[in-house]
């Protein structure tokens, strides 16, 4: 029998929801879970705020969910609700976001907010990372260069 | 650029979500399933089993109805383009997109799984498995069982009591390989690292 190696579980965190019954991650780290007791999606962030609800107008339970992201279409869920309706669905980052009737517009909106929150992710991980006398001499010298800084003439 | 630092690592990822698509059926859908290339995939079953596959515009690009091997399937997950993972009362079966063939690959006995997540980065599949209270951790290809020694308890790791793991529900796999797990009051989220037992 072919034995898979061994790994062990780090629970990190948990999101509070009410009978959950669903889960889908998307790749920024956004979870999507549906309940039971609740009308419509809940989305969490990767630091497990609650950043966004479906629309109120879906009430019954929400049972399945998926996930989907490809660089043309951004982020797509699907959810199972009420037992006879699929609600598809795309969510975004930020200010703009991709929207199936007028895509083609959001594209690269899409894209460049990914790749921002992305690129704020890997550096808030970056900083995080460095012992704190090396992050205590990066401050003090952006403050340094801050306070340095001429105001601006009238 | 101090207020920038700041921002950056207090800034919150606000999501929104644009009008949805609604698709209704008659009667009861099971679960659903986006494949590796978009396509979505929606278990009925309603007059059998059926699966309706839909592309990314959501026109509905074929339906297949499920044999008698996979009558009482309530759950799909996809494992890759073309193959999905169906679970049923007591066993797990791949299907080929493809070809319709079914392959009944269960390999360690389940009692009413509830979800199952594919980690294509460790390449192995995690099965919540309700009754049975527990989360299994299969081979890709489902071709092969872990050793039962190291079935992954999350009782332990998760703290949970005996009657809360009668509650498990979907699972699914994010980025870095993060798991989240349905229990009956939150969903749990935790990191899978090599134990080196």
């Amino acid at each position: 029998m072919l034995v898979l190696e061994a790994e062990t579980l780090l629970c990190t965190r948990f999101v509070s929801v009410e009978r959950p019954e669903s889960v889908a991650f998307d790749p920024l780290g956004n979870l999507y879970v549906t309940t039971r007791t609740f009308g419509g999606l809940l989305v969490f962030d990767a630091q497990c705020r609650l950043v966004a609800k479906m629309p109120q107008q879906l009430s019954g339970p929400t049972i399945s969910v998926a996930s989907h992201f490809s660089p043309e279409h951004g982020t797509r869920i699907a959810i199972v609700h009420g037992r006879q309706q699929v609600v598809s669905l795309f969510a975004g980052v930020g200010p703009t976001f991709w929207e199936p009737n007028n895509h083609v517009h959001h594209r690269p909106a899409v894209r460049q907010c990914i790749s921002t929150v992305l690129l704020c992710r890997l550096l808030n991980e970056a900083l995080l990372s460095l012992p704190p006398e090396l992050l205590f001499i990066i401050f003090s010298m952006v403050f340094d260069a801050e306070a340095n800084e001429k105001p601006p003439s009238i | 650029m101090t207020t920038s630092f700041a921002h950056i690592i207090a800034a919150p990822t606000l999501v929104q979500i644009a009008q949805p698509t609604t698709i209704s059926w008659p009667s009861s859908i099971e679960s659903l399933a986006f494949t590796d290339d978009g396509s979505l995939c929606v278990l009925v079953s309603r007059d059998g089993c059926r699966l309706h596959r839909f592309g990314v515009d959501m026109k509905l690009e074929h339906e297949i109805a499920l044999g008698v091997a996979a009558r009482d399937a309530y759950h799909i997950t996809a494992l890759d383009r073309e193959h999905l993972l169906l679970l049923g009362d007591e066993r797990a079966v791949i299907l080929d997109c493809r070809t319709n063939q079914l392959a009944d690959v269960t390999c360690v006995k389940l009692l009413y799984p509830r979800g199952a997540a594919i980690d294509h980065q460790r390449h192995v599949v995690y099965v919540s498995d309700s009754s049975a209270k527990r989360l299994l951790r299969l081979t890709e290809k489902l071709d092969a069982a872990i050793d039962s020694t190291q079935e992954i308890s999350f009782a332990r790791e998760l703290d949970l009591e005996p009657s809360e793991l009668l509650y498990l529900g979907g699972v699914t796999v994010g980025p870095g390989g993060l798991i989240a797990l349905c229990t009956r009051a939150n969903a749990s989220i935790a990191s899978v690292q090599c134990s080196s037992n």
